[in-house]
Parts: C-alpha cells; structure tokens; sequence
C-alpha cells in the first residue's frame, strides 16, 4: 500500500474519514448510552413490579401501561427495561470471561516453545470455527438454563478470538528491544507480561471486546428465544419476544419493541467498535 | 483436519459426560439401589470410563449414535429423517444469501459516493445487528398472518412427497435466514471490495488502458475471491446455525427442533448425536473451505503457517 494511493474510487480518508470515525463513536455511544440509562434506571425504579398482573390483558399502550401489557396482564415497559439491564448484564460479563481467559490463554501461548504454542493455537482455531450458539447450548444442556450459564457459554466461545490476538501482539512485543533490554537488566517473564505486554494490549483487543459486546446480547436473545436462557419474570429480550410471537396478531407492539431495543443495542455497540477502530488506528486507510 | 476432528470428537465425550449421569433421566423418585444398578447396567455406564470411549468411539465408526431416551428410536436414523428438513433449508437459504450478498456488497463499495451505494452500506450494517427468530416473526407476521399467502409454519407430514407443498412451507424459513445471512455476507463482501478497489495492481492495469470491467475481472476477481471463500465457508456454518434457531420459529421439524426438544427434556444421546453431527460438518465445511483457498491461491500452497498468519492479520 502506498501512501499516495489516489484511485477513482476513494473510500472517505483524511479528515472525512476521521469526521466519519468521530460521528460512529458519538452516536454509537448515544445509542449504547440509551440503553445503559435503562438498565440502571430498572435497578432502582419500574414503573410496575414485573411479577404484577393487575393490568388488563393485552391491553395498547396508555397513560398507565407506557407499552402496554402482555398476555398474564404484566405492564411491557417495566419488562423492556429490565430486559435492558439483563443485556448489559450479559454484554459486560462475557466480554469479562472472554478478555480475561483469552488474555491468559494468549500470553501462554505468546510466551511459549514452539510446540505449546502450536497446540494452542490449533486447539483455538477449532473454537473459533465452532459457532458460538452451539457451544452455549452444550454447556446450558450441563448446567440447565439460566443467565450465568449463559453468560459463561457465550465468553467461553469468545475467549478463542481474544486470545488468537493477543497471542500475536505477544510475539510481536517480545520481539522488540526495549523487552531484550528489560530481560537483560533483570525483569522476569509475569514482569515482562505485566509491564510491556499488557499496556500494549490495549488498543489491539478493544474493537473486538465492543464487537463481542453486542454478539454476546445477541447471543444470548438466541438462546432466551428458545427457552434456554433466564425464566420470567426477569426475561430478557429473546424471551419476551417468545412470548409475544403467540400473541403477535392482537398485540404487535410487544413483538416489535424488544426487537427494536436488541437492534438498537448491537448496532450502537458496532458503531462504537468502528469509532474506535478509526480512532486508535490513524494509520488504517481501508474502509471496513 | 483429521487432528481437529479426533480432538473435538474427544472434548465432547468429556462434556457430554461432565452432564451429569443419565442414568437419573431414566428413574423415579421411588429408585432403589438395584434400580439405579440395573438402569446403569441397561445404559453401560457401570463398565470402566475407557471401555465406555472405545465403544462410543466403535459407534461413531459404525454410525450409531445410541437410542433416544423418549423415543427409543435410533439417534441416528432420527438424523438422518430429519436432515431431510435442515439441508434443503440451509442450502437454498445459503445460495440465496450469496446471491444477495454479491451485488449488494460490490454496489455499495463501487458506488459508495451515490445514495443507493450509501442505502446498501447501511442495510449491510444491519446485518449482524438483526436477530435471526426476530426477521421470522415480523415475516410471519406479515406474510402469514396480515396477508395470509404462505404458512405461519409446520412441514407438510408427507415429506417432500408433495415437493411443492414442501417448499411452500420453506419460503419464509429460507427467507429469513437469507436476509440475515446476506447482509452479513454483504458486508464482507463490501470491504473486500473496498480493500481490492484501494489496490496498485487495478489503478495499475487501469493507467495501462484496460477498460475497468477488465482490470476487474482480470486482476480484482481472481484476489477477491480468495478471503471471501473463507468467509463463505464460515458463513455456511452460521446458516446451518441459524436454520438450527429458524426451525424453532416456524415448527420446523429438523436438527434444531431435535436439538432444543432434546435440551429441553434431558434426552442426552439425542442432544449427543446432533452436537456431534453438527460439529464434525462444521469442522468439514472449514476443512473444503480451506482446500477450496489453496486451490485457488497459489501463494497459500508452499507453506502450512503463511495461511495461518494471513488469516489473523486480514
């Protein structure tokens, strides 16, 4: 790639591109944000207690019933926004379990002979090509349905991509002087891993943990549609939309927010990884 | 390939046995000791854990995956019967994809300084943003329920002796998977071409005087192509996924509708048998993926490791 390249064809670069960069990360943080501000609000304040089925059934939104009620009589928009805090919980958990394995797993093999390194690496490669339903669904089969479990399947399955990447960063910095002069003026391996190689890791695995963020919401959706993830009445997402598929020709609107709120979830936690992408690489010149 | 596959045929046995002992599927409350013996016995649970891989190992080479525990039927016979629903949906669905993906992408890359280019960059966007098992139900409802021209869900119980009834009841199935599918693929397929449209090799062959269509074909479709087979070996394994989750929206009675039935009611040589179908074709479809790569890609034939950083860096 040279550095003059000018075709027919330009992809925003230069300052566009940099405007572009900012735009993704500010609305992808608005959009993110949104979302946040409803989960925490459902911590401390809903509208109606989820369990309460006083409402009437299926009933239209209203002054009461913001977005109306499902078949039990349950008021929809206190469910929407503990829903909302159920996918931030899942987001932040599994983008947790999958930096921190990974990063392990990764350093090991980063800082590993030949054959240890090649058999981890094999073994990641096959995690990776493994979809990450599946693997859920293995180990909520082991565990029986509940969120943990689905918080656990879904960072185990992406842990390989964190660790794939920060194995290479590795090898790439140990590579570098300034590690040989740190091992010659005496710092130990967990020395080196702790001082050079973490800091460096940064930039490299935070696009990826905001793309794992919305992958892992909806990932979990999936599994809640099935039946495999948190019971009711703190349902997420997937699971409301289940319930509102039967009811869909009486009462739409509770099978379209829920969608909505999931797009609107991932899409924010994209754009922000694209902001990000374009922000921490003033050198990337390909539109992605 | 062979490696992986004895590796991940192993990790499940472990997991599989990690679920906890199915003799307790198979009791009451009221068990006796000699209850639990017999059923361990019935089961083979009670002999040595090595003798126990032998023989599942002895199984899969014969091609039988045990009995159902609710059905009694043979896992594998079940398999089979019901591939006869997931292959017919994963492929059309998975040809459909690709056919939407391919010019939607190369347009909205092409021509991404024109509104419909911009129009196409956004619904790409869309793509891994979308719930699968959400498209199916605003599509049912708005194909099935608002206009009523096409099933809400079900197969027709004769099969596909009835092809046309069959297919009927795929439409919408196919319809969702592709749409999300595509616009997934779409976006690779965008910045792939991106990426190619970027080159020296094109403004090269452009500055040279061929016409664009040209250089395109000549030069851009022969490196194109080569990262897009990898993403569409992947992408076929996250089709079969998503027809896994598409047949639990439409009643669709194949692998995911086993798989989750099977979840559901701790039926655990039924839940075996898929996971172990599934995983081995997806180990499969990245083995073709890769060779299919290689074939088309001199540069990735001389060494084992250049194919493996080239992935990680792309």
């Amino acid at each position: 790639m040279s550095a003059i390249a000018v075709s027919a064809t330009a992809t925003p670069r230069g300052p566009r591109r940099r405007a572009l960069g900012s735009l993704n990360l500010i609305v992808g943080a608005i959009l993110l944000g949104i979302i946040v501000l409803a989960g925490i609000v459902s911590i401390f304040w809903t509208p109606f207690d989820p369990a309460d089925t006083t409402g009437g059934r299926l009933q239209g939104p209203d002054g009461t019933h913001w977005a109306g009620t499902d078949k039990l009589g349950r008021d929809v928009f206190t469910q929407l926004i503990i829903g909302a805090r159920l996918a931030i919980t899942v987001g932040i958990g599994s983008v947790l379990i999958a930096a921190i394995l990974g990063i392990v797993i990764g350093l090991l093999a980063g800082f590993s002979r030949r054959w240890v390194d090649d058999a981890l690496t094999s073994l990641l490669d096959i995690a990776i090509a493994f979809p990450t339903l599946l693997l859920a669904m293995l180990i909520v089969a082991w565990r029986g349905a509940s969120l943990d479990s689905a918080i656990i399947a879904i960072g185990l399955a992406g842990s390989a991509v964190i660790a794939r990447l920060t194995r290479v960063v590795t090898q790439r910095i140990l590579a570098q002087d300034f590690v040989t002069a740190a091992r010659i003026s005496g710092t130990g391996t967990l020395g080196i891993a702790w001082q050079h190689v973490l800091p460096n890791l940064w930039p490299t695995l935070v696009v990826p943990a905001a793309l794992q963020f919305g992958g892992a919401v909806l990932a979990e959706a999936s599994l809640s549609y099935l039946g495999l993830g948190s019971p009711p009445p703190n349902a997420s997402w997937g699971r409301l939309l289940q319930e509102a598929q039967a009811t869909v020709s009486v009462a739409p609107l509770s099978a379209i927010l829920p969608g909505i709120l999931l797009v609107v979830t991932v899409i924010g936690a994209n754009l922000l990884a694209d902001g990000l992408r374009e922000k921490l690489d003033p050198t990337l010149r390909r539109a992605q | 390939m062979l490696l992986s596959l004895a590796l991940a045929v192993t990790v499940l046995f472990v997991v599989l046995r990690l679920l906890g002992n199915p003799v307790y599927a198979l009791i009451n409350l009221e068990a006796t000791p000699e209850d639990i013996r017999a059923a361990s016995a019935a089961l083979g649970v009670d002999r040595p854990i090595f003798v126990q891989f032998a023989d599942y190992i002895g199984g899969l080479f014969r091609g039988d995956l045990g009995t159902s525990f609710s059905s009694h039927l043979s896992v594998s016979d079940e398999i089979l019967r019901r591939l006869n629903v997931t292959v017919p949906l994963t492929l059309i669905s998975f040809a459909l994809s690709v056919i939407i993906a391919i010019p939607v992408g190369f347009i909205a890359a092409w021509k991404s300084r024109t509104w419909y280019g911009t129009a196409f960059s956004a619904l790409s966007q869309l793509g891994g943003a979308i719930p699968v098992f959400w498209v199916g139900i605003l599509l049912v409802t708005l194909f099935a329920l608002n206009l009523g021209v096409l099933p809400a869900g079900g197969f027709p119980r004769r099969d596909w002796e009835d092809p046309g009834a069959a297919l009927t009841a795929l439409t919408l199935p196919v319809l969702t998977i592709a749409i999300v599918s595509g616009s997934e693929l779409a976006r690779y397929v965008r910045s792939a071409t991106l990426d190619i449209l970027d080159r020296d090799y094109l403004r090269t062959a452009r500055a040279l005087g061929q016409p664009f269509s040209t250089a395109l074909r000549r030069h851009a479709l022969r490196n194109g192509i080569v990262p897009v087979i990898s993403i569409l070996a992947i992408q076929l394994a996250t089709t079969f996924v998503g027809a896994v989750v598409v047949e639990n929206v439409f009643a669709l009675p194949g692998l995911g509708d086993m798989l989750i039935a099977g979840i559901r009611q701790q039926d655990f040589p039924n839940v075996q048998g898929v996971l172990l179908f599934s995983t081995i074709l997806v180990l499969v479809i990245g083995f073709l993926g890769d060779v299919l790569q290689r074939v088309l890609d001199p540069r990735l034939r001389s060494s084992l490791s250049g194919n493996r950083r080239g992935k990680v860096s792309a």
